[in-house]
């Protein structure tokens, strides 16, 4: 999305490789360039990729550290309710707060939240369902690429030239180069 | 669809935090039970219960064999061997050893409540042995036990020798869970309250989705993107890179 007020002429320029070497290289390249609003496409997770476009932490483990201690807490906490403030029973003369038999049911919890946290921290975080977007729409529309790596240099960049752009892709044996309608 | 590479490092970490979650919950199924006996409020600490808790190895590996056995049976087999991947026998001796163990805990079990003379203990092994549940243990055991010997006899490529064990080896285990859980609660403390389970139509229905390996073997529910990061890890080149290079 542009920032200068018109209608903005283009999403991005998306360059295609066959290898993610490749992709690699022309990411590097283009971080290099000083190019900062970039983004790859993979058809699996490859490690390197968002390495080297700069994604080195990920806020997923705190989301699931943030659930695992909220599952634990509640748990511990709803038994403390049940067993010492809403319904305390006398069994065989035990404290109200038997701690230790609260623990099963808390670790259950602790794992309960953080796999929930999980799986919705990733829905969440990552904005999905997305049904639109301008990169993955454009590739949906393109037959036959499923199995290839595309970069894509975005419009919103400061240092966004589109001729600059293609040519920087074009160096990394870019099987082509097309232009991203917003 | 290919994901934008902030999608698949969220992606791969959920992935990798989810799988450090479930090990240790699934490694720790028999401590967390026996500890719940031990610290259990309710006064349902049997002198059973204390001596369960020395008994670790019939049930521990029998979880781990449980859902070893699933990995061929649910998913493995059936797309690995469309993709000429590795089969599930090769971990067969290994898994024949471990299956004698828990033939080894059934056995000791009932040894011991007759060697101790505990008359809790034996009327427990009476009542699983030859009470309502009994045809279910009775069957249960052998499942488990029987498959030793041709698991380990089972060659890497014999997939399927190996399914058709699976699928015996889960149905023992799946005999095992309902005798230890309906001979815990068929009787409650108070006589009003005893009763029986019995299958319910969708329960019925439950065990013969044990046939999905056929359903699996034509339609491969394995996720692509796994088989190829197997791939990957195998040396071979990608399927994405060997398609249609010029």
């Amino acid at each position: 999305m542009s920032h200068h007020g018109a209608k903005p002429a283009l999403h991005g320029v998306m360059g295609e490789f066959y290898t993610p070497q490749e992709l690699i290289d022309a990411i590097e390249e283009a971080r290099a360039a000083g190019y900062t609003k970039i983004d790859a496409f993979t058809p699996y997770p490859i490690e390197e990729v968002w390495e080297a476009i700069g994604h080195h932490k990920s806020p997923v483990p705190l989301v699931v550290l943030l659930g695992g201690t909220f599952g634990g807490l509640f748990g511990f906490f709803l038994q403390y309710w049940v067993a010492v403030i809403e319904y305390p029973l006398n069994i065989g003369g035990r404290p109200f707060n038997s701690w230790p038999a609260f623990i099963p049911v808390t670790f259950e919890c602790t794992i309960l939240g953080a796999v929930l946290a999980a799986v919705a921290g990733v829905f969440i975080l990552n904005g999905l369902p997305e049904p639109y977007h301008r990169s993955s729409t454009w590739r949906a529309s393109q037959p036959r690429r499923a199995n290839r790596y595309f970069l894509c240099i975005e419009a919103r960049d400061p240092k966004f030239d589109r001729d600059a752009a293609r040519e920087l892709l074009s160096k990394f044996h870019a099987i082509e180069v097309s232009d991203v309608e917003p | 669809m290919a994901r934008s590479a902030a999608h698949w490092h969220n992606y791969e970490s959920a992935y990798l935090l989810l799988a450090g979650l479930a090990t240790p919950l699934v490694l720790s199924v028999h401590s967390v039970v026996s500890f719940d006996f031990a610290v259990g409020v309710v006064t349902r600490l049997a002198h059973h219960d204390l001596s369960a808790l020395l008994r670790w190895p019939a049930p521990c590996l029998g979880l781990r064999d449980g859902s070893h056995a699933l990995d061929p049976d649910a998913q493995g087999v059936p797309p690995r061997r469309l993709h000429h991947h590795s089969a599930p026998g090769e971990h067969g001796e290994g898994d024949a050893r471990h299956r004698l163990i828990v033939t080894y805990g059934y056995l000791i079990e009932i040894f011991m409540a007759f060697y101790t003379g505990n008359e809790h203990d034996i009327a427990m092994i009476e009542n699983r042995l030859f009470g309502r549940t009994g045809s279910s243990t009775r069957c249960s055991g052998p499942a488990t036990s029987s498959s030793a010997a041709p698991l380990a006899q089972a060659g890497p490529k014999e997939c399927r020798r190996a399914v058709v064990i699976s699928i015996i080896v889960n149905v023992g285990m799946w005999l095992e869970r309902f005798v230890i859980i309906v001979t815990s609660l068929h009787r409650d403390f108070l006589p009003s309250s005893w009763g029986m389970y019995h299958g319910t139509f969708w329960g019925r229905v439950d065990l013969p989705r044990h046939a999905r390996p056929v359903l699996l073997a034509h339609v491969p529910l394995h996720p692509l993107l796994a088989v190829d990061l197997d791939l990957r890890d195998a040396d071979d080149p990608p399927r994405s890179q060997m398609d249609d290079k010029p």
